[in-house]
């Protein structure tokens, strides 16, 4: 135990008294919604607009309204608009990682990517921290896990669970159903043991059967598995969340949030705009028979719906839902009216479990280019992600070759996006 | 022999026990350095990381001592030391904890290390004392570690040397044996490794008899020594099934099982000769080349019965499939030192590899050799001119003249022992679960392999052929690969169990059901969507055709049921069989190479 004064000595050297408490309580926020716009979305067109700025960096969005006093965002968010009372805006994230695949890893691990080592996702070090469920995962993503999603170089165990479904049309989650009556999965069961126990040439084998006892508790669980039956919800408020994949995968999270799961990415594909911004984002597009629906009115029906419907429920005080990409988009428009990769500038939007309510953090130059008010960087952001879910970020995990990495070896708390 | 090298121990490492060395010319790098390295000081945890720690940072594991003397006696100031009152310098006060340090106390005040860095900073916090003298090495051996200097001298560095196990279940960093089994220290001293082994048997000397060529010779006499009984031969249909699983990447059928006559080693040869070898093992092959592409996985196919140093020689610098595959010159030179060589250069990008002497100026020499690499429009052209930099400076290669760096790279790279080695140990891993050296791309001094005489002479012979089919065919054909399966694996006394990999699940499936069972990915890895998968899967479910008990355990286990299994499986009707067979088609018999 340390004195008072070692104690308030401490807190000088980047100690505080907020720090050392949270250490010591159980954390109040459970559950983390992460809804992953893959692609990159363009923080110009979405939270972070410039009207003052030259026609080829402003874009064709107006500013909308929002609940938030001086603060405004597109006008094709106008119901996520009316929500930032609720919500913490981070403006000012900023990284020099341009690529997909390595500016997700940075934005999902912590860290920049190495060749030497794959770091695990926030995602599954919750699975590592909270254990991986027992009818029903703890992390599971929708459809499926993004790049650098994963678990890295902890073990299998702590991959997210991808329901490889899509929500948006017939949903069933692959595999999940058995194809056969109960009572024959039961005698299917008791002969798999049989087999088993019959087995001398190979002896114990743990991994395997935790993961048979897994499936037989999901397969048999009437609970987990009418939480992914999205047919169970009232067609009206289905129908809130929008038609599109973001809209019923965050349906989808906010019942299995409910049903006890811990951390549900809803992947989305379809933001990296680097032409016609204006009709992907807006409009709808057609490109060859792909058929886009504009991203900007799902995303905004799916987030609204999803903070509206957890408050409703008293889910929000416990739930933390963030909106993020792997990096921002260029401020100058290009020559087919779109914006390419831009990660030295990007927005995240963060809400609920032990976020402020109605903030902003930071605030880009006049174009959109640069951070000019309070920096952050990936590490940043998930220091305040593990801060708010009750996990200590400094621990210590040991790779297969018994290397010792921290979950996270850099970033601050920010403080002031805290509730 | 455990006891007394643990005495030996105590007597040499204890604080109190130690004679007081004469405190003459202490200097930086030999007398202040290795203290901090032992204490965890430079760290890759704590100061020792790429951003150091609260504003001080420290060459990882001190490798750079002229860095971390101007670090420790320049910066804040010069605040970090205090020649007129050494005990008020951050140096010391920090570590024991006088001042706040969020590393904790490390040192107490009548430690060793803050003694001598009393006395050093006394004597003026001199880098060097006296004529300067590099460190040519160091040896360790159970209770002494030496190092050895240019000038011919040594010294008695074992209290400053750092020491880890690599199995702490085995042996603690000291050398203290806490189990029977065999592990190895690794000890650091002045940016130099050496590796001490330390074990223990696990009952008194056996005879090893079950020989079938020279890697046996080499298992045999551990297992002697470490007084570890190995597991019988399995039976036939056992090793049908292990061989063909290894070889061909799918189950024998219940017609070949009952074609074999019992010639293992005929055996052996005839599916080394079938088309589907080729088609498994490129495939194997295919993920150490990192080849995505089917031109350069159907190469690598092709190429599989030539001289591996060939082809390699081929794919470094006449072929473009790698380049195609690889665009960026240290990306290119990761793959030579993990792919090619064992070795994990890519940590030297950032620091100079920790426990090994390879230095980020060899990570940009080798680099160096594909600076000219260019590819464009599919094809790969070399340029006049243009090199790498490193702080600013072009970066050479270290060796070779010809107008194409990457010939003088290919010659190297195959003839060099750490190429048959690295090529034999993955070979190894493959068939026998376990490599000699584990992780099969960590390969260094510091971290040597169980049974280094094995790897050596598997190497010497590879070197004589440059085949891989034929390494394959002398590892499948020693009596070490044909054990049972069992408790207690180490040495290979017992077979290693392996679980099937996607594709040769989806294959051993097929065979079994007789069906077709299209490639899907959630069958990659052990998850919870692959059990998912083989449980429910309709695919997989359509396939499940009812047959006699007796022909379910040879379409699946590869076997006849036993007596006792017979008895038990009494159902006849359609659903119980289909169920059956399901249950067998889940089982961790069908799941595992045993």
């Amino acid at each position: 135990m340390c004195t008072r004064r070692e104690f308030l000595v401490g807190s000088v050297f980047g100690l505080t008294l907020a720090d050392a408490l949270a250490w010591g309580r159980e954390s109040r926020t459970k559950s983390c919604i992460l809804v992953w716009l893959n692609g990159g979305p363009s923080h110009l067109d979405m939270f972070d607009l410039k009207p003052e700025a030259p026609a080829e960096i402003r874009g064709e969005f107006r500013p909308g309204k929002s609940s938030l006093d001086g603060v405004r965002v597109c006008e094709h968010l106008p119901r996520l608009g009316g929500l930032l009372d609720r919500c913490t805006l981070i403006r000012s994230v900023t990284s020099p990682e341009g690529n997909h695949d390595r500016a997700s890893h940075y934005m999902l691990t912590g860290y920049r990517p190495t060749p030497a080592l794959v770091y695990p996702s926030f995602s599954s070090v919750a699975a590592k921290e909270f254990g991986v469920g027992q009818a029903l995962p703890n992390v599971i993503a929708v459809p499926t896990a993004p790049t650098y999603a994963g678990a890295g170089y902890l073990t299998a165990a702590f991959e997210p669970f991808s329901v490889n479904s899509d929500p948006s049309r017939e949903f069933k989650v692959k595999d999940l159903e058995s194809p056969v009556p109960e009572n024959r999965l039961e005698r299917r069961r008791a002969m798999l043991k049989a087999v088993d126990c019959f087995c001398t040439s190979v002896g114990e084998y743990p991994a395997r059967d935790t993961f048979l006892e897994q499936a037989f508790g999901l397969v048999t669980s009437k609970e987990a598995r009418a939480a992914f039956d999205l047919t169970q919800e009232d067609p009206k408020a289905r129908g809130r969340y929008g038609p599109s994949r973001v809209g019923q995968g965050c349906l989808l999270a906010r019942r299995l949030v409910e049903a006890g799961a811990r951390f549900v990415t809803v992947n989305d594909d379809g933001w990296d705009t680097h032409d016609n911004s204006w009709k992907r984002l807006a409009g709808t597009f057609n490109q060859g028979k792909q058929i886009y629906a504009g991203k900007l009115p799902d995303l905004d029906l799916a987030v609204s719906a999803l903070l509206e419907d957890l408050e409703a429920r008293g889910l929000l005080e416990s739930t933390l839902v963030i909106v993020m990409g792997e990096f921002g988009r260029t401020p100058k428009l290009n020559a087919i009216g779109g914006r390419d990769h831009w990660p030295r500038a990007s927005s995240v939007l963060m809400a609920g479990g032990g976020i402020k309510r109605g903030w902003v953090v930071g605030e880009t130059d006049a174009y959109g280019e640069l951070p000019a008010v309070r920096p952050v960087g990936p590490e940043d952001v998930l220091r305040t992600v593990y801060h708010v879910l009750g996990i200590d970020a400094d621990k210590e995990y040991r790779t297969t070759t018994g290397r010792p990495v921290k979950v996270l070896d850099k970033g601050q708390v920010i403080r002031e996006a805290l509730a | 022999m455990g006891q007394v090298k643990r005495a030996l121990f105590l007597v040499l490492l204890g604080v109190g026990a130690a004679p007081q060395e004469e405190r003459v010319g202490l200097d930086f790098p030999n007398d202040v350095l290795p203290h901090l390295t032992r204490l965890g000081c430079n760290a890759g945890s704590c100061h020792g990381s790429a951003t150091g720690q609260k504003g001080f940072k420290l060459s990882l594991l001190g490798y750079d001592a002229a860095w971390d003397y101007a670090a420790i006696t320049r910066e804040l100031r010069g605040r970090r030391v205090d020649l007129a009152e050494p005990e008020k310098s951050l140096l010391l006060r920090k570590p024991s904890r006088q001042l706040p340090h969020t590393g904790g106390k490390v040192m107490t005040e009548d430690s060793d290390a803050y003694r001598t860095i009393v006395e050093w900073l006394r004597q003026g916090a001199p880098f060097r004392s006296g004529k300067p003298v590099g460190l040519a090495r160091i040896t360790a051996e159970p209770g002494k570690v030496t190092a050895h200097y240019t000038d011919g001298s040594t010294r008695d560095v074992t209290r400053l040397a750092l020491m880890t196990s690599n199995d702490d279940a085995i042996a603690d960093p000291d050398g203290t044996v806490k189990a029977p089994g065999e592990t190895s220290i690794m000890v650091r001293y002045g940016g130099q490794v050496a590796a001490i082994v330390a074990g223990r048997p696990f009952g008194p000397r056996v005879e090893v008899t079950a020989r079938n060529n020279l890697i046996d010779d080499f298992l045999n006499d551990k297992l002697s020594r470490y007084g570890l009984a190995p597991a019988d031969a399995c039976d036939d249909a056992t090793f049908v099934r292990r061989a063909t699983l290894d070889a061909l990447g799918t189950i024998p059928t219940p017609d070949e099982l009952r074609r074999f006559n019992g010639h293992r080693d005929r055996l052996v040869d005839a599916l080394l000769a079938r088309p589907e070898f080729m088609d498994h093992w490129s495939s194997l092959w295919s993920q150490v080349l990192q080849a995505k592409s089917e031109v350069y996985q159907a190469w690598i196919r092709d190429g599989f019965r030539q001289p591996y140093d060939r082809t390699v020689r081929s794919l470094l610098s006449r072929e473009k499939h790698l380049y195609l595959t690889i665009g960026d010159p240290k990306q290119l030179a990761e793959f030579v030192g993990q792919s090619l060589l064992g070795a994990r250069w890519m940590c030297a990008q950032c620091h100079n590899h920790p426990f090994e002497r390879f230095t980020q100026v060899n990570y940009y020499e080798m680099a160096s050799f594909f600076a000219r690499v260019r590819v464009r429009e599919g094809r790969v052209e070399l340029e006049q001119r243009g090199e790498l930099e490193l702080h600013g400076k072009p970066v050479l290669p270290p060796f070779g003249e010809s107008r194409d760096r990457r010939e003088d790279l290919a010659r190297w790279v195959t003839d060099n022992d750490s190429f048959a080695r690295a090529t034999v140990n993955r070979v190894w891993k493959i068939l026998m679960g376990r490599g000699l050296v584990e992780p099969v791309d960590d390969m260094r001094a510091s971290n040597p392999a169980t049974h280094p005489e094995l790897l050596d002479a598997l190497a010497r012979d590879f070197r004589n052929h440059y085949s891989i089919p034929q390494l394959i065919g002398t590892i499948m054909k020693s009596a070490a690969y044909a054990r049972k399966c069992g408790k207690g694996d180490a040495f290979y006394a017992t077979r290693i169990a392996k679980p099937l990999d996607g594709e040769v699940l989806i294959r051993a499936v097929s065979r079994a059901t007789r069906g077709t069972l299209p490639a899907d990915k959630v069958l990659a890895g052990e998850t919870l969507a692959r059990t998912l998968h083989l449980m429910n899967s309709p695919a997989i479910d359509v396939l499940l055709v009812p047959d006699t008990v007796e022909n379910l355990y040879l379409r699946t286990l590869s076997r006849l049921p036993t007596e006792a299994e017979r008895a038990f499986w009494t159902g006849t009707d359609e659903e119980y069989l289909k169920d059956l067979f399901w249950a067998l088609l889940n089982s961790k018999e069908f799941g595992t190479n045993h």
